[in-house]
């Protein structure tokens, strides 16, 4: 695989107000396909740092490479097309009426002849498994399901980088597995698709190839999952705990059992039986 | 609450709502047309809106706008009919007119309660073709028509597509506002609010801490659906093309010429000064 | 000690209307004010239309609900006059409940509440302090508006809202959604020690960690009916996939490890003791 750099950010720094800072010298780098999760307590900086990416908010201070090249005024909306965003609140980024208008309204403001967006429109909602849906309104849909059409709206506009802020926290067991679900299948199909997720949820961080750790701005942890949810003392004083199958892992591991803790809960405890 | 909103679109499956949303619009104008014609006398005038009346309470039931719903609209129209009453028989009629009674020393013209009734007839028909028309067209279905409308003014600078593009914003928040509002009501009533009992000065603070959340939750909103509507890549000066295009079909055609029709029959019934009565000699008013 | 009783409840939305929906089928429960109640259910259940019966914000279409001496009934003849009394004794916390602060200081509005149920500024104000200080918001903040505060400290501040009106029984419809994990801990640690100092609660979450580490008991709500009721050990030993629910991560580790031929019960207080088991388990 083609491991081009996608994302090289060197001390990015951002303050809304004067004297206070959201985000303090942030660095780094992700490759193409692969998968890194944000961590952080409410408030550490992981959604200015989205917003930072995405052009939603400008470079106060840093640097910063999207896809090799350095945003600027000319070239940043043509970089920032290849990224593409799924929000928290399903409601707030429903833009249409029905499902399939909402899934083409970045195809719309591509100005792209409405039979490639039909044909768009339909694969990305088939990626997302809403292609029965196309014709109902927001109302009638559940959040779970909100999310995907919002997660559909970006896939149709092909996207080389994705980023979930927070795009599952709103939602309820059924609705977070519906999306994950889709984001797996996604990963499957398209390998080279590289996945920025911003969230408080480190069961969600198990998946990630790396995962980056944020605290008042700061970056205060960067590894694999592996490494981070092992230092147990480090991650309470950033109000985290480490997952579900670390926590069972390390009680075990005092009564002299090993397992390899991962994302699978059944995996994880395979050696139990092995 | 929700679910009595007058002329709330209401999900049938009806020949009303299939209907072309551009043609539905050019129809109702035909009809109001037809309505708001001048005949040669009273008589006539009241038997045409019969017959608009036939006709709507018609399409009414067709595309299943309850009745009911039309019913309550009058009610509004009560205070309105008074206010016409009274206005007419102010007006001094410069036309003279035949005398029905004195009230005080002011004469009261048979004309002028003609007047009142002719015009409050042709109201209450005004709204229930317009209830008709928001109970069986999609509110974006409308937008759209009227943004396919106001396309030729885009030529000369008018930013029909923005226009267009915040109104349907607006439409399809309206459900979630009302939910906010629904939940927000719930939750100042479960903190003792009462919102319809009490005095004036309890009744606004309790409107205040209803409409204080509410704003700040739809500025939240809104600045999060800019948010993401531009990162979606949506410009408003920019060039967009459209997803949804309405498709005309004959049917629609066939059904605007309809009206087109019945408005033209009653525009040469109107300006023929037709009237059947006098045909028998029958002029009564 | 009051008891709260649904007798054959049923609730429809927008009766005799294309919008017409029937949200709860007959829905009988009972529990006392002194209980610590979960409900659960997936979205769509009926969870939220039972809570919204607690403090008669919804009568029931057929059936009643007596809450202690109140009764909320499709009867009319039946039903309490005194909502007042019953508004003051149940408190209603919504999700996402930070949204409801209107005021332009937080003091003012914790008092709305004690207000509006008739008491004076002097006795409100007393009512307000005494609630910040329980959910753990700092005097420095009291004459602050309340929109100046973050999200957590939001939601507390309604919380603190619906505590100084003195409800014996208090309802919470997802108070942790949204949360960090830390922030999910502490606020419920709160709603702990406000069920330790006799005050009832009601919760309802999608979250099973929270419903086994908190609740007492469980109602498990489906197609506006209640499914089962128990403790949360009872019902997270049962099949919960039909409910469409998933279970704790400590019971989906123990049925994974029960399908593997192990024989692990689902009594457990920490993971040491499962641990403990495991390695017992695995002896044999």
């Amino acid at each position: 695989m083609d491991h081009r750099l996608i994302v090289r950010a060197k001390d990015l720094t951002f303050g809304y107000r004067k004297g206070e800072k959201a985000l303090r010298n942030v660095s780094f780098e992700l490759n193409q396909g692969r998968y890194l999760v944000i961590l952080g307590h409410n408030g550490s900086g992981k959604s200015t740092l989205a917003r930072i990416l995405t052009g939603l908010l400008p470079l106060q201070g840093g640097e910063l490479e999207l896809f090799g090249e350095v945003p600027t005024k000319e070239n940043g909306a043509s970089l920032t097309r290849r990224i593409g965003i799924v929000f928290q609140n399903p409601d707030n980024q429903f833009v249409a009426s029905s499902v399939e208008e909402d899934i083409a309204f970045g195809l719309e403001n591509l100005a792209l002849p409405r039979e490639e967006m039909v044909r768009k429109v339909r694969e990305a909602a088939k990626m997302v498994g809403m292609e029965e849906f196309l014709n109902k309104a927001p109302e009638n849909l559940s959040g779970g399901q909100k999310q995907r059409v919002a997660l559909a709206g970006v896939l149709a506009m092909e996207p080389d980088l994705l980023i979930l802020d927070e795009a599952t926290s709103m939602l309820d067991p059924k609705g977070k597995r519906e999306v994950y679900k889709a984001i797996d299948g996604l990963r499957q199909t398209h390998p080279s698709l590289s996945l920025i997720s911003i969230t408080h949820d480190v069961e969600e961080a198990l998946h990630a190839d790396r995962v980056i750790v944020l605290s008042d701005g700061l970056k205060a942890m960067d590894g694999t999952p592996d490494e981070i949810f092992s230092k147990k003392e480090e991650l309470k004083r950033l109000r985290l705990y480490p997952p579900f199958v670390y926590r069972l892992s390390s009680a075990l591991k005092k009564l002299g059992i090993d397992i390899v803790p991962e994302g699978d809960l059944e995996r994880s405890l395979s050696p139990l039986w092995r | 609450m929700s679910a009595d909103l007058l002329g709330r679109y209401v999900p049938y499956g009806s020949f009303v709502h299939k209907m072309d949303p551009r043609a539905k619009i050019a129809a109702l104008i035909a009809l109001m047309v037809a309505l708001f014609l001048g005949y040669a006398n009273y008589s006539m005038s009241f038997v045409m809106a019969g017959l608009c009346l036939v006709l709507f309470m018609a399409l009414a039931f067709i595309s299943h706008t309850s009745f009911l719903s039309i019913l309550s609209s009058m009610k509004s129209l009560w205070f309105m009919a008074l206010v016409l009453l009274i206005v007419y028989c102010l007006i001094p009629r410069s036309a003279g007119g035949t005398l029905a009674f004195y009230i005080g020393s002011l004469p009261i013209y048979y004309e002028s309660i003609l007047d009142a009734l002719r015009i409050l007839v042709r109201l209450f028909l005004m709204i229930e073709l317009t209830m008709i028309l928001t109970a069986t067209t999609k509110p974006l279905d409308l937008t759209f028509a009227l943004e396919w409308y106001m396309k030729p003014l885009g030529y000369i600078g008018f930013p029909s597509q923005e226009i267009a593009m915040t109104i349907s914003l607006a439409l399809r928040f309206i459900p979630t506002i009302l939910e906010d509002v629904e939940r927000i009501m719930r939750a100042q009533e479960s903190r003792g609010v009462d919102f319809k009992h009490g005095k004036i000065s309890t009744r606004i603070r309790a409107f205040v801490s209803l409409l204080v959340p509410i704003f700040v939750s739809s500025i939240m909103r809104s600045e999060e659906l800019a948010d993401a509507m531009g990162a979606r890549g949506y410009d408003p000066r920019g060039e967009r093309t459209r997803y949804k295009v309405l498709t005309f079909r004959w049917v629609d055609a066939l059904e605007l010429l309809f009206c087109l029709a019945f408005m033209g029959g009653c525009i040469a019934i109107s300006v023929t000064a037709f009237d059947l009565f006098g045909l028998f000699g029958l002029t009564v008013l | 000690m009051a008891v709260i009783v649904f007798d054959q409840v049923c609730f429809t939305y927008s009766p005799k209307s294309p919008f017409h929906s029937d949200a709860l089928k007959g829905v009988d429960l009972s529990f006392s004010s002194t209980d610590f109640l979960a409900l659960v259910g997936h979205t769509g259940s009926g969870k939220s239309t039972i809570i919204e019966h607690l403090n008669a914000l919804l009568v029931p279409t057929s059936g009643e609900v007596r809450i202690g001496e109140y009764i909320s009934s499709s009867n009319k003849k039946r039903r309490s006059k005194k909502l007042g009394y019953l508004r003051r004794k149940v408190g209603l916390v919504f999700q996402f409940s930070e949204n409801q602060l209107f005021e332009d200081t937080l003091i003012k509005d914790v008092m709305f509440g004690p207000r509006n149920f008739g008491d004076s500024p002097e006795a409100a104000h007393l009512k307000a302090v005494e609630a910040l200080g329980e959910v753990g918001l700092p005097e420095e903040y009291y004459e602050r508006s309340p929109f100046e505060l973050s999200g957590g400290e939001r939601r507390r501040a309604a919380i603190a809202g619906v505590l100084a009106v003195g409800p014996k029984l208090l309802v919470l419809d997802e108070p942790t959604s949204g949360l960090d994990p830390e922030g999910a801990r502490e606020m419920m640690d709160l709603f702990k020690k406000i069920h330790e100092r006799g005050t009832g609660i009601v919760l309802v979450t999608h979250d099973m960690d929270i419903v086994l580490g908190y609740a007492k008991k469980v109602a498990v709500v489906d197609n506006g009916k209640i499914a089962m009721t128990g403790t949360p050990a009872e019902v997270f030993s049962k099949d919960l996939k039909p409910y469409g629910l998933e279970k704790p991560l400590v019971y989906q580790t123990i049925d994974i490890l029960n399908a593997h031929g192990y024989s692990l019960s689902y009594q457990y207080e920490n993971l040491d003791d499962l641990a403990k088991a495991i390695k017992e388990g695995k002896k044999q």
